[in-house]
Parts: C-alpha cells; sequence; structure tokens
C-alpha cells in the first residue's frame, strides 16, 4: 500500500485546498461586486443627467475621476495615502494586539471578567472623537496619538468579542484534552485558541473598517498629513471633486481591509464555523 | 491488568456530603470485555473517571499492573471540528509529541481499524452520528492503549446503528485483543458484548455476572436461551418499578 503523506491530509494541505476554494468564491464576488459598482456608477450619471446640479455641490463623476488623476499624478496623494495606511495598519495591530492579550487573561479569570467587563462595555459605547482631543493634546500632534486613537477604537469591541471567542469551548472537549493528558499550552494551542477563532475573527471584521475611522478621526483633529487632512483641505477649498476623490479613496480603503481579513478568516476556520452557526 | 482495592468517593460536607461510590473492589483481566449497568447517577461516569486519572478517589486504591496505558471513549464523538478527521484521531499523538510521519501512519492504521481509511479528509460536520463515533474511537485507538474505556459510546444512536456498532466493536475487539471496560444502560447490549457484567447500584457493584453466550456473537446470539435466562437475571438486579411484577424465570417446557 502508498505510504500516506503528511501533505495529503496535514494542516499545509487542508490551508491549501480551503484557499483553492475561497479564491474561487472571491472570484465570483468580485464579479458581483463589479455588476452593483457599475449599477451605481450608471445611477450616478443619471443624476447628474437627469437634475444637472452645480460641481461644486455634486460634481460629474468625470470630475472626480480626473481629479483623481491629477492628485495621483502631481504626487500629492500618495504621501497622505501612505500615511493613513501606517496610522491604520500600526493602530489595528496595536488594538487587536493588545485586544487578544486583554481578551484572553480575563477570560481565564471569571472574577476580572466580572469586574472588568461593564468597564469595556461603558468604554465601547462612548463614542472616541470624545477622547481623541485629549489624547493628542497629552500625545502631541504626531503619528503617535493618531495610532493611539486607531487602536483605541478597534480595542474595545475586538476585547469583547475575544472573551466571547475564548469561552466558546465546550466542556466536553475540555474533558476530552485533559484525558490525553495535554499540557496547558497544548489545551491553549489544540483547543481554546481554534475554538476562540471564529470570536477574534470577528472582533478583528469589526475592528478593520473602525481602524479607518480611528485614523481619519485622529487626522481631522492634528493638522499635517493623512486623508483626514486631504478632507479638511477639500472642504476649506470647497474643492468636491477632491472631497469625493477622497472619500472613494477612503471606502476603498476599508472595503478592501475588510476583504482581507474576510478571506484569512475563511481560510482559517473553515467551513466548519459557517456550518455552526447554521 | 486494573485492579481496584476499598475504593470509595465521596462530595462535600455536612448536609452537602454525597457519597458516589462505597467499598468497590474490582478487577479487569487482559483482553477481557467487561460492561458495568446502573442507573443514571449512579456512579459510573466518576469509576471511569477515577481509572483514568482524572479524579482521586476519596478512600481506596487503584492498582495497574505493568503502567497498562488507557484511553477514553465518552459518549459524545467529541471531535474537534476545526480539525479533518485524520486529525483529529492523530491528535492524542500530536499530545505526546509523536513525529509527524509516524502519527500519520498511526491515524491511518486507526481509521482503517475502523473501516473510515476513506474518510481520512472529512470534517467532523460531514459525518453521521455513526461515522463519527467510529472517529472517536480510532482516535482512542491511535494510541494503541492497554484498556479502552467506552461510557455509554453509542447511546445517542438510533437503536439499529447501535447494533451494527455493537458487531462492529465487537470484531474490532476479537482483532485486537484490547481490553475494555464498557459502561451502559442496555442490558441487551451488555450481553452480547461481554464476558462479565458488573450492576452499579447506589454507588456499589452489587452483583456481577458472567455472560457464557457463545463467541463469535452474531445476530443469532439474541435468540440463545442463556440471553434470555441472563437478560432476566439482570433485570431483575435493577430496581424496579414498585408496582410492577419482577420478570419470571421462562417455563421450561415439557419433554
Amino acid at each position: 500500500m502508498r505510504k500516506p503523506q503528511f501533505f495529503e491530509f496535514g494542516l499545509p494541505a487542508v490551508l491549501f485546498h480551503r484557499a483553492k476554494k475561497v479564491l474561487r468564491n472571491l472570484a465570483l464576488k468580485l464579479g458581483g461586486i463589479s455588476l452593483i459598482l457599475g449599477s451605481l456608477l450608471l445611477a450616478w450619471h443619471l443624476i447628474i443627467f437627469g437634475f444637472s446640479p452645480e460641481p461644486w455641490l455634486f460634481p460629474p463623476p468625470n470630475d472626480v475621476w480626473s481629479r483623481l488623476g491629477e492628485l495621483w499624478r502631481s504626487g500629492v496623494l500618495q504621501p497622505h495615502l501612505t500615511m493613513t495606511l501606517t496610522e491604520i495598519l500600526a493602530g489595528y495591530a496595536a488594538g487587536i494586539g493588545l485586544s487578544f492579550l486583554v481578551g484572553y487573561t480575563i477570560s481565564q479569570q471569571p472574577l476580572l471578567e466580572r469586574l472588568i467587563t461593564p468597564y469595556l462595555v461603558v468604554a465601547n459605547s462612548v463614542p472616541l472623537v470624545a477622547f481623541a482631543p485629549l489624547l493628542l493634546l497629552w500625545l502631541g500632534n504626531g503619528i503617535t496619538a493618531k495610532i493611539v486613537v486607531t487602536a483605541l477604537i478597534v480595542f474595545f469591541p475586538a476585547t469583547i468579542s475575544t472573551i466571547n471567542g475564548f469561552h466558546a469551548q465546550t466542556a466536553m472537549h475540555q474533558r476530552m484534552m485533559r484525558c490525553l493528558g495535554a499540557k496547558k499550552w497544548q489545551r491553549f494551542l489544540f483547543l481554546e485558541l481554534p475554538s476562540a477563532l471564529p470570536g477574534i475573527f470577528a472582533g478583528m471584521k469589526i475592528g478593520a473598517p473602525l481602524a479607518v475611522v480611528g485614523a481619519v478621526v485622529g487626522e481631522f483633529l492634528g493638522t499635517g498629513q493623512g486623508l483626514g487632512h486631504l478632507i479638511l483641505e477639500a472642504n476649506g477649498l470647497m474643492d468636491t471633486p477632491q472631497l469625493f476623490v477622497t472619500i472613494l479613496v477612503l471606502g476603498t480603503v476599508g472595503v478592501v481591509f475588510y476583504s482581507l481579513i474576510a478571506l484569512a478568516e475563511q481560510i482559517f476556520i473553515g467551513p466548519w464555523a459557517e456550518k455552526n452557526r447554521r | 491488568m486494573i485492579k481496584v482495592n476499598n475504593l470509595g468517593m465521596h462530595f462535600g460536607r455536612g448536609r452537602g456530603h454525597t457519597q458516589v461510590l462505597k467499598d468497590i473492589n474490582f478487577h479487569l483481566a487482559p483482553g477481557e470485555f467487561v460492561t458495568i449497568i446502573g442507573r443514571s447517577g449512579s456512579g459510573k461516569s466518576t469509576f471511569l473517571d477515577i481509572l483514568m486519572g482524572l479524579v482521586q478517589p476519596s478512600e481506596g486504591t487503584v492498582e495497574r499492573t505493568n503502567r497498562a496505558s488507557m484511553s477514553y471513549v465518552f459518549q459524545k464523538p467529541a471531535l474537534l471540528p476545526w480539525r479533518n478527521v485524520l486529525r483529529n484521531v492523530y491528535l492524542p499523538l500530536q499530545v505526546r509529541g509523536v513525529r509527524r510521519a509516524d502519527r500519520l501512519k498511526a491515524g491511518m492504521d486507526a481509521l482503517r481499524k475502523v473501516g473510515l481509511s476513506y474518510a481520512a479528509h472529512l470534517f467532523p460536520f460531514q459525518l453521521s452520528g455513526g461515522m463519527a463515533q467510529r472517529v472517536a474511537i480510532a482516535r482512542a485507538l491511535a494510541e494503541d492503549p492497554d484498556i479502552l474505556l467506552m461510557d455509554e459510546p453509542f447511546s445517542a444512536l438510533d437503536p439499529i446503528l447501535r447494533e451494527n456498532m455493537n458487531f462492529n466493536l465487537l470484531s474490532l475487539w476479537q482483532r485486537t485483543q484490547k481490553t475494555i471496560l464498557f459502561v451502559t444502560h442496555s442490558i441487551e447490549e451488555a450481553l452480547i458484548l461481554s464476558d462479565r457484567i458488573v450492576i452499579l447500584e447506589g454507588g456499589r457493584f452489587v452483583q456481577s455476572f458472567e455472560v457464557d453466550i457463545e463467541r463469535p456473537r452474531t445476530y443469532e446470539s439474541f435468540q440463545d436461551p442463556r440471553f434470555s435466562e441472563l437478560y432476566r437475571q439482570i433485570r431483575n438486579a435493577l430496581p424496579h418499578q414498585p408496582n410492577l411484577p419482577r420478570l419470571a424465570p421462562e417455563e421450561e417446557e415439557d419433554p
């Protein structure tokens, strides 16, 4: 009999086959998204054609498109985009990393959880825009304050979601791991972490668009660079096409970021979480 | 293989004191198939937990000759839903730090023993109840244990499937010659499987029955006169509804 190979059944094989399936689904999804985008663009043209609004109030798609080209060719857009992306990625990584550590620690200590969770819920319900000026006052006008604002806006919902994730393991599975004589780190690696992944990814997906909001809120309050700054500048100059360009770029960044997290979720968690939800 | 001496287990103190097991003396010989029958809450699962070393007994000792290894099969398959069948089966070996190639081979061997090598790549949600329980048995076999502890492993299955699973288990036991300690509520299941049946009632082993029905056992074994005779004896040894009469012994036919 042929000797079985690890790559046929092991984790790499599972992830490879899953990635193939996910990418095939993604191609279908992209087709659908293009169709919707095309329809929106058509609706935009129809509004311009039907109501002929002032270009400074509601610019036609062509104006926005050519303004995007101008901003790109003149090299104005890139540094702002880079700055905002840096803030988003750094703030998101810090927020998610911290939420994982805090969420796991809290989930292991019932007393701590009872004491801290109400504060997390309160902190989550206070708009961060109210805190942002304070953070800028304490941390200065540089990139650090904006990263902290982004990290904080991501942190609270992701932490609550992570705590719920770590509570998802069943007593039956815990007993099974004890029977196997698994050590604490093995229980974490083979049971606790995988069963918490749906919760962790849910927090990461909630956090992805919030990170974009956090970065722009920080940029609104501090002068300098970033797409938020570009919005303020366009607003001051009544440059509506630039305003549209910035909003579209930010929207695209948010959608792409969220989609990448969702893609990673599908590859790492696979079909079982979806099946369990049904 | 296992010797239990004067075992006792209680929880709580004062008014909350509950005696779960009391004065239990028990032995399990190599290659033997022993079944424990008892009502819910009679202490069956606690007894298995003590044997497995998950719980320390309040009194008495458990001796294992030659450090006999044990695996546990639960009432439910307890498969990890994010692992495919093969990765579930070799999990015990992964926990013990066995090399990838070796655990893959042992996992496939265990799956072959339960007739599921074709399902290695499937995920638990793609399996039927019977298949999932066979995967759980394969997981227990992957470590090649000396003793299998099985806590009502087929109780969640429908009666026909359960019967088939019993014969699968019998064939597996005959091939592997493992020592099996099985827990069930079903007298029929106990009779078709076991060499010996022990009745656990109120935390004590109250009676023991040698099952001298001829092996290998088949569907015909249900018709064996000894089967119905032992069934009556065991049923009468178990608690009855107060108003119902006990089963009468089978009348002997006139010569």
